[in-house]
């Protein structure tokens, strides 16, 4: 199964983060793959990803406006956005992954 | 504490643009006692909307803040008669305004604020909001902002 691992941050924490989180999950799971999506918010680090998460997780989506620690992912074909781009063009990542067009980080 | 009530609710109002919108709102604050400092709340709400729109072509706007002139987390829901434009978006049409003490925070409500804005990701849970009829219908679709 394909393994979709994600970050989203925002400045405030509080609306995008999350909308950004919910959508790349039902994209995800629309395709049948696998998800988890951590949120750095208002509320802190949710659904923190583990290293056993990364380590099996085929793709990255980093969706933030904020920095995110990225030195997590090294050697994983990663895709970095902004947390609108999440929202609005979701379907454009998705494609990307689908293709395999993402780069190793 | 109820983020979300009766009087923040206003369907089927008419407001022309992003600037009324963000004054009505903040005066519904500032007469419901929820924040201190209307000056320093519309401060805060520029300074969010400069950083980048909260409009996410869903046809929402989620003007918000965590702001110290916020006294306690609150929810106002709008619905328009006419659509009207935010930054690059034209058919804004609900607004949620969503706003947060800067300070001392109870955890419980961000974690309801952050299941609302999961939620309007929602297409259906959109449409409804779109059609709901009265506010007390309006404040059921909500509920789930005052179950602690």
């Amino acid at each position: 199964m394909t393994n979709i691992i994600g970050v989203c941050a925002c400045p405030a924490g509080i609306a995008h983060t999350y909308m950004a989180a919910e959508s790349i999950e039902n994209l995800a799971k629309q395709r049948g793959y696998g998800v988890k999506v951590e949120t750095n918010g208002s509320a802190g680090v949710e659904n923190r990803l583990e290293e056993a998460d990364i380590e099996k997780a085929d793709y990255v989506i980093i969706a933030a406006d904020t920095k995110v620690e990225m030195e997590r992912f090294r050697g994983k074909k990663v895709i970095e956005v902004a947390v609108s781009d999440a929202i609005r063009k979701g379907e454009e990542i998705f494609k990307k992954i689908d293709s395999n067009e993402l780069e190793i980080y | 504490m109820e983020i979300i009530r009766e009087e923040f609710i206003k369907l089927d109002i008419n407001l022309e643009n992003k600037k009324e919108v963000i004054d009505y709102i903040a005066n519904l604050l500032i007469n419901s006692n929820r924040v201190r400092d209307k000056g320093l709340l519309l401060k805060d709400v520029y300074l969010r909307e400069e950083e980048a729109s909260t409009s996410m072509g869903l046809g929402i706007a989620i003007p918000h803040a965590k702001s110290l002139s916020v006294k306690e987390p609150t929810v106002v829901f709008l619905r328009l008669n006419e659509s009207i434009k935010w930054n690059e978006d034209k058919d804004i049409k609900m607004i949620f305004g969503i706003f947060v003490p800067a300070e001392n925070v109870d955890n419980q409500h961000l974690k309801i604020l952050s299941s609302l804005s999961r939620k309007l990701t929602d297409e259906q849970y959109r449409e409804a909001l779109l059609k709901v009829k009265s506010i007390k219908d309006s404040e059921r679709l909500l509920q789930g902002l005052n179950a602690s």
